[in-house]
């Protein structure tokens, strides 16, 4: 939890240095979001939930 | 702390032995351990200081072979061993691995891992990391960070791959997102049938204007004398015709009304003869009623019908003599009716006899009990006795009279039934009489429908012989007429003037049969062409139609399947809202399946954006990130963090005041190597490389460091080497015994390659340095390094 806590963390920061590239910028929020979800969901089928809904 | 290791192998090079010594100078040559044994005492206390992963990978390889151990006797005499278990360490380093790096004992019990951490800190400065190298290690550590996230995610994609597969499957198998593909090709093909027999039509339209306009053509040509007569006498027969069969069709058509008519009055005479008889039979029952009525009246003396009678009034006098005749009994006849209640008693009492009270007493007459039975007989005597007296000649007589007075209010009674039925019966007579009189009407109407039906029916006769009159003469007009064109001139003029003006430009104004002939010619192959056309493109729609209706086939049993099926049942949750609409149900199960496929391409996205920056993190070296003259965007990101990272640790209260004057640190840039302070020229990193700005910057890493709350707290320094060989080194100790290092560390060691030549020194020491030159060579001898106090 704690490592995924960091990266979710470290993913942020690093989208507020692609200012200018909109693009990286989605994408590694993007990121950060399936990463965040992927540590809550205890298993795929919660996960797919969480990343449909 | 005093620390000793054990190993199996040498594999991994470690110290053996760091004493109980502060500040402890450890001299050794490169590659003897030295390091080593401070990145297992680091693991110990929490921290992995590799960030290289292949370096990682080289350390646990052989810390593997090795099996190395440690024991620290801590402060309060407290004993810490650990085995290392490095075959348990991750090939990638991630954080959680921090709780698997050994078996603990504490005083000889097993505990967590956790608790060497509560015992133990253990913090290491590089004397020999400049600022770039400093900046590049968050660049690392970002790779650090991400690398158990993008396993993460790795491992999570392949188990959305699996539960999913399925689902993808059938949505291959039928996509019901491709069923508007398969409606817009059926529109389309529709369309282009469409217009194919759009062309076919004009085509054939065209055709039949040029047969016009040819035999329009011949005709013209036609120049045969009479023609124009035989031509008006064709066209007076078939007006004719028209007339007659229009006359004929009217004649049929009024037959069928009047046959429909007809049908309708078929029981006109029926209910003719059934309402007579009724009439009869009525009749005939009214008067029988008439002749007990007339004998009725008579009897009672009362006129004759038809003479109005009020028979209220009459039947009220009768009852009202009735009633004094027995009036004038009752007060004549008293035998009679004490009898009467003689026998009543004798009655009443003989039942109670029977039902066992024949001895009780009854009454009491003047002291004389009366008993029920005695009073029973009595009274029974009595009325024998009063039946059988005679009765008087005026009773006899007013009985008599009160019978005639009953018997003329029955014949009343039964006169007033007879006169209610009379009038009955005649207003039942009266009923058919008006029956009668309607069907009679019907029944002669029917008589005029049928005579009408056979006029009209001659007349058809008629008609039809006019008509194979007519027929006759024009076949026989017509087989005389062979010679003449069957076109009249003026109709041969506007068929060919119609003809030019519809096909501008390829007819001439005045067309002759040949040239249109050539021009029919053309159109009928373009009218071929047209109809091929048309059953190509109704094949096509065909197809496409059958096309649609798989696809929808395919996709209802996808639906059915997502929706009902067992093994789809993880995905209900994310099932849209069904509804009883399959067209709307199709139309949500692929926006469904467009859903779950974005889910899943976004999540691969993620996964393969965190793997890519993981591992550009990981092996981003300076050379290579200085070569870039247009880095990619993920490498500018990661040096934007490692800049602002860089960037706040300089902006720390005692590194800016030791560096910077106080000033803020504004702006570092990583690939040209310089850093700006408020208000200053940008300045290289190697500015800050050597001397005393290097030194101030170690010593402000050591205040900026917070003291833990572990009771046990080593401070390395490590790589100090080049601080040592110049003027810096009175500075450095002195600063080693320092309040600063000695609130941040209970133990500090600092680590050196070797500076001196004890072994060629100890003939010129003497006393007890002499001694202390002798250990220490003794310490060379037998684990190759020395350690000892600093000063």
């Amino acid at each position: 939890v704690d490592d995924v806590a960091a990266a979710v963390e470290l993913l942020e920061k690093l989208a507020e240095h692609a200012i200018g590239d909109e693009t990286l910028s989605e994408d590694l929020r993007l990121a950060r979001g399936a990463l965040e979800q992927a540590g809550a969901a205890p298993d795929a089928a919660s996960l797919l939930l969480l990343l449909v809904t | 702390v005093e620390i000793e290791f054990a190993w199996e192998s040498d594999a991994l090079r470690v110290i053996r032995r760091i004493p109980d010594i502060t500040p402890c100078l450890i001299e050794g040559p490169n590659g003897i351990g030295k390091t080593n044994a401070v990145r297992l005492l680091a693991l110990l206390s929490g921290e992995n200081l590799i960030a290289d992963v292949a370096e990682w990978s080289d350390f646990r390889r052989a810390a593997i072979e090795s099996a190395i151990s440690v024991r620290l006797r801590l402060a309060n005499d407290q004993l810490l061993e650990a085995d290392f278990t490095a075959e348990r360490w991750p090939d990638r380093w991630i954080a959680s691995a921090i709780d698997t790096v050994a078996h603990v004992k504490l005083n000889g019990n097993p505990v967590d891992t956790s608790r060497a951490r509560e015992l133990l800190w253990v913090g290491r400065l590089a004397g020999d990391e400049d600022l770039a190298t400093a900046a590049l290690s968050r660049v690392t550590e970002v790779g650090h960070v991400l690398a158990p996230a993008s396993q993460l995610l790795a491992d999570r994609r392949e188990e959305l791959r699996r539960l999913v597969a399925p689902l993808s499957e059938l949505f291959a198998a039928g996509d019901p997102g491709r069923i508007p593909e398969h409606e817009a090709a059926v529109a389309s093909a529709g369309q282009a049938a469409s217009q194919a027999s759009i062309r076919a039509s004009a085509a054939a339209e065209k055709l039949a204007l040029l047969s016009r306009a040819e035999a329009a053509a011949v005709a013209l040509q036609d120049t045969t004398s009479g023609k124009d007569a035989w031509m008006r006498d064709r066209d007076d027969y078939v007006t004719r015709l028209d007339g007659l069969n229009d006359a004929r069709a009217n004649l049929l058509d009024r037959l069928s009304k009047l046959q429909s008519d007809l049908e309708s009055t078929a029981d006109a005479a029926r209910n003719v003869e059934r309402t007579q008889r009724q009439q009869q039979w009525r009749e005939g029952r009214l008067k029988t009623t008439e002749r007990e009525r007339r004998r009725l009246r008579a009897r009672l003396d009362l006129p004759a019908p038809p003479a109005e009678i009020d028979l209220a009034a009459t039947f009220a006098e009768a009852e009202g003599r009735r009633a004094d005749v027995e009036s004038d009994l009752d007060e004549l006849d008293m035998e009679g009716r004490l009898g009467a209640l003689a026998g009543e008693l004798s009655q009443t009492l003989s039942l109670g006899a029977h039902q066992g009270l024949e001895e009780a007493v009854v009454a009491d007459l003047d002291g004389t009990a009366v008993r029920v039975g005695a009073l029973a007989s009595a009274t029974g005597r009595r009325a024998d006795e009063l039946a059988n007296k005679p009765d008087s000649d005026t009773v006899i007589e007013l009985r008599l009279r009160a019978e005639a007075a009953t018997r003329r209010l029955s014949q009343l009674a039964r006169l007033q039934e007879m006169e209610r039925e009379t009038a009955e019966r005649e207003a039942q007579i009266a009923e058919l009489v008006a029956e009668l009189a309607s069907n009679e009407d019907e029944l002669s109407r029917a008589q005029e429908l049928a005579e009408l039906y056979t006029d009209v029916n001659q007349q058809l006769g008629a008609v039809d012989q006019q008509i194979v009159d007519v027929t006759q003469e024009l076949a026989s007009l017509l087989s005389t007429g062979g010679r003449y064109s069957a076109i009249s001139d003026a109709d041969a003029r506007r068929d060919l003037e119609e003809a030019v003006e519809e096909l501008v430009g390829a007819l001439s104004a005045v067309p002759t049969p040949d040239e249109i002939r050539a021009v029919i010619q053309t159109t009928h192959d373009d009218a071929e062409s047209a109809e091929r056309e048309v059953e190509a493109t109704a094949h096509g729609l065909a197809i496409a139609e059958a096309d649609l209706r798989q696809a929808i086939a395919e996709s209802r049993r996808v639906l059915q399947h997502v929706r009902e099926e067992d093994n789809f049942a993880w995905s209900r949750d994310i099932q849209p809202a069904w509804s009883d609409d399959e067209k709307q149900n199709l139309a949500l199960l692929s926006d469904f399946a467009r859903g779950v496929e974005r889910a899943i391409s976004e999540f691969e996205r993620a996964d393969k954006l965190v793997s890519t920056l993981a591992g550009t993190a990981a092996r981003l070296g300076l050379g290579e990130l200085r070569s870039q003259i247009d880095p990619p965007p993920f490498v500018r990101v990661l040096v934007g963090h490692a800049e602002a990272e860089l960037r706040e640790q300089l902006n720390h209260d005692s590194i800016r005041r030791a560096l910077f004057g106080g000033r803020e640190v504004v702006g570092v840039d990583l690939v040209e190597q310089t850093i700006t302070a408020d208000g200053e020229q940008a300045r290289h990193f190697r500015s800050f490389s050597t001397g005393q700005r290097a030194f101030a910057y170690t010593q402000a890493l050591v205040a900026d460091t917070e003291p833990r709350s572990v009771p046990n707290r080593l401070l390395v320094l490590d790589e100090f080497g080049a601080f040592v060989a110049s003027d810096l080194r009175d500075d450095l100790f002195d600063f080693l015994l320092s309040k600063a290092v000695s609130e941040l560390a209970t133990q500090v060691l600092l680590i050196l390659p070797q500076q001196v030549d004890y072994r060629g020194d100890v003939e010129m020491t003497s006393g007890s340095l002499k001694v202390d030159y002798e250990g220490w060579v003794k310490q060379l001898d037998d684990d190759g390094y020395v350690a000892r106090p600093l000063r």
